[in-house]
């Protein structure tokens, strides 16, 4: 995982602007092929399968909500490379 | 009341009996042979989407609610709200009589169905069945489809009949 991806797996990240939140969020659901999850999530809080479609206020609470499911990708990933 | 799990075979056939929903969540699995296909996306208000199960004697983590989802319905708004949270909400006894099937799904990468009937809180037993569909993306990633409904009276014995 490069360092930019990484740091979307971090709670508190300041020195990103939302833009770049939401740009981050995005590469790292496809660099997991988990654009259908996060578009589960959009659709179930809002019924648009687009983030970038909606209000800020909005696209805050998807990454939010979002991102624990990268969090658990990460982790899977980060242990299967141990075991392998 | 009494607390039991059954398992039934997951078939179109005995899905369709019950829910069209699950049937149609069953189908695209087929299709997508259990990658996370876009066809889910429609029903995501339907099921919840759970991590990996840790262990076999405890329920997974939960990713997302559905806001039409049973769990909801039964839970509560409020406890769907903090989905990160849900599991440890829910009690240890009931989280362990649901378990095993959550483990054997991800397990086996097979989709599981069977019928609960459980004390879900104080003085709330609830009948109801269950679809886990073991899905994962093309990085690897594993997650775990889940659509719950309740049963209505008499569906558990009707399945008994069919199988």
């Amino acid at each position: 995982m490069d360092n930019k991806s990484a740091l979307s797996l971090i709670w508190h990240r300041p020195t990103f602007s939302h833009k770049e939140e939401v740009l981050d969020l995005l590469k790292t659901a496809e660099k997991y092929d988990l654009i259908t999850p996060l578009k589960m999530m959009c659709v179930n809080l809002y019924d648009c399968p687009y983030i970038d479609l909606l209000s800020e206020k909005r696209q805050k609470e998807v990454i939010n909500a979002f991102r624990p499911a990268l969090v658990l990708a990460y982790t899977q990933q980060k242990q299967e490379q141990e075991v392998a | 009341m009494l607390e039991y799990t059954e398992r039934r075979p997951a078939t179109a056939l005995i899905l369709e009996e019950l829910s069209t929903t699950g049937a149609q969540l069953l189908h695209i699995w087929n299709k997508s042979n259990g990658h996370l296909s876009p066809d889910f996306i429609d029903h995501a208000r339907k099921v919840l989407l759970m991590a990996p199960p840790a262990t076999p004697s405890d329920s997974p983590d939960i990713i997302m609610i559905g806001n039409d989802s049973f769990a909801r319905h039964v839970f509560g708004a409020e406890w769907a709200q903090h989905p990160t949270s849900a599991r440890k909400a829910m009690s240890r006894t009931y989280r362990q009589l649901v378990a095993s099937s959550y483990w054997n799904a991800y397990r086996s990468n097979r989709p599981i169905f069977d019928l609960i009937g459980a004390n879900i809180s104080d003085e709330n037993y609830r009948e109801y069945c269950r679809l886990i569909l073991p899905v994962h993306s093309r990085a690897g990633i594993s997650q775990l489809i889940v659509f719950t409904k309740e049963l209505p009276d008499q569906a558990s014995r009707t399945i008994s009949l069919i199988n």
